[in-house]
């Protein structure tokens, strides 16, 4: 028992220095994702889910690890593989993903409608929230996060909309730390939400 | 009339569906998982003499069209329709995600592990056929797409 002493107080030294860290010390410097130099709080809007619910963004999303994404479901290229790796991301690590809200909002209201959009999402994980609005609440969303607000490209049915491109991933505090932009790889989702649930909600 | 006798072996093989022959040849050939109406096909051209893809079909869409994704400098992605994609013997044609591509329109609803035949045209080599595996769309990123490909392929089987 004597012989126990020493050792068993380093790694009490240790947990308290790691537990020192871990509430917003978390270590930044190791996430893979754009990092954002000043952290900013959500962004507030309030859209419609895929249930014709009203979707409180700030408020429903409060506490949470949150990803947001602005895409459109005829977009083939790029909204796919974001939604896709992210999903992976979920099964890899069930405990972040029960602990994150992951929100797509369209940016093609006119052909997402509520249905279409959970179709969609439910390709790649049915917890995935989908949100959409009229054009001038979509609009004030996208100028609420600090994204050029999407537009349309081309005419009749074919048309495409240009869009942001990258997700955003609050932490459970409430602050922004780094953008996803298109290319981001498998194991940067992987590394990053793993640090990202790390961190601890704001006291209220 | 060396070049006249390899024309007339192209011809001959062409005529035949051989592909490769045509001096054309395309590898990695995916298609994302259709999650919309729309899908996306990815590939590589190579090719011994300059050529320009013109357009592709398949009879799982109701038409194929080349698009284009450009990332802008305020982090905004847009997509343009492209009339033709050049490709040269030292200018490897790549189609890859966020880039240029060819989109199914209206896709029928194909699952990962199925594969799609897909006609591409080329303005000298004519058509080329090619078969495109479909794919999960986390699995299109090309080259260093994964880590993990062995058991990528497995999945949703």
């Amino acid at each position: 028992m004597r012989f126990r002493g020493p050792r068993f107080m380093v790694a009490v030294v240790s947990c308290w220095a790691l537990a020192a860290c871990s509430g917003g010390g978390m270590a930044a410097s190791d996430l893979q994702g754009v990092p954002v130099e000043d952290p900013t709080p959500k962004p507030e809007f309030t859209l419609t889910d895929t249930e014709g619910r009203p979707y409180d963004f700030a408020e429903e999303t409060r506490g949470q690890l949150t990803l947001l994404y602005f895409g459109y479901t005829h977009c083939p290229d790029i909204c796919p593989v974001h939604l896709a790796q992210i999903a992976e991301t979920f099964d890899q690590i069930p405990e972040v993903a029960s602990a994150t809200e992951m929100v797509f909002v369209t940016v093609d209201p006119e052909r997402d409608t509520p249905q279409v959009l959970r179709e969609f999402l439910d390709n790649f994980d049915s917890r995935f929230v989908g949100l959409t609005g009229t054009p001038a609440e979509l609009e004030s969303a996208q100028e609420a996060v600090g994204v050029t607000p999407a537009f349309k490209e081309g005419e009749g049915d074919d048309y495409t909309v240009q869009h942001a491109g990258q997700v955003f991933a609050w932490a459970a505090d409430g602050l922004l730390y780094a953008e996803y932009p298109f290319g981001t790889r498998q194991q940067t989702w992987v590394n990053d939400l793993a640090l990202l649930a790390e961190i601890e909600p704001a006291a209220r | 009339m060396r070049r006249r006798v390899i024309l007339v072996t192209a011809m001959l093989i062409s005529a035949c569906g051989a592909g490769e022959t045509t001096g054309i040849a395309i590898s990695d050939a995916r298609l994302g998982e259709p999650t919309g109406p729309n899908a996306a096909l990815y590939l590589t051209v190579t090719t011994d003499a300059a050529d320009r893809l013109l357009g592709a079909s398949t009879d799982a869409a109701a038409s194929v069209e080349l698009h284009e994704t450009t990332s802008n400098d305020d982090g905004t992605v847009s997509m343009q329709p492209a009339a033709g994609f050049d490709v040269a013997p030292d200018e490897p044609l790549v189609l890859e995600p966020g880039g240029k591509h060819a989109m199914l329109i209206d896709a029928d609803r194909l699952a990962r592990g199925d594969s799609v035949e897909v006609v591409l045209v080329f303005e000298s080599a004519g058509e080329v056929s090619v078969t495109a595996d479909v794919v999960d769309p986390q699995d299109v990123l090309g080259a260093e797409r994964s880590t993990m490909s062995p058991e990528l392929s497995e999945r949703g089987r």
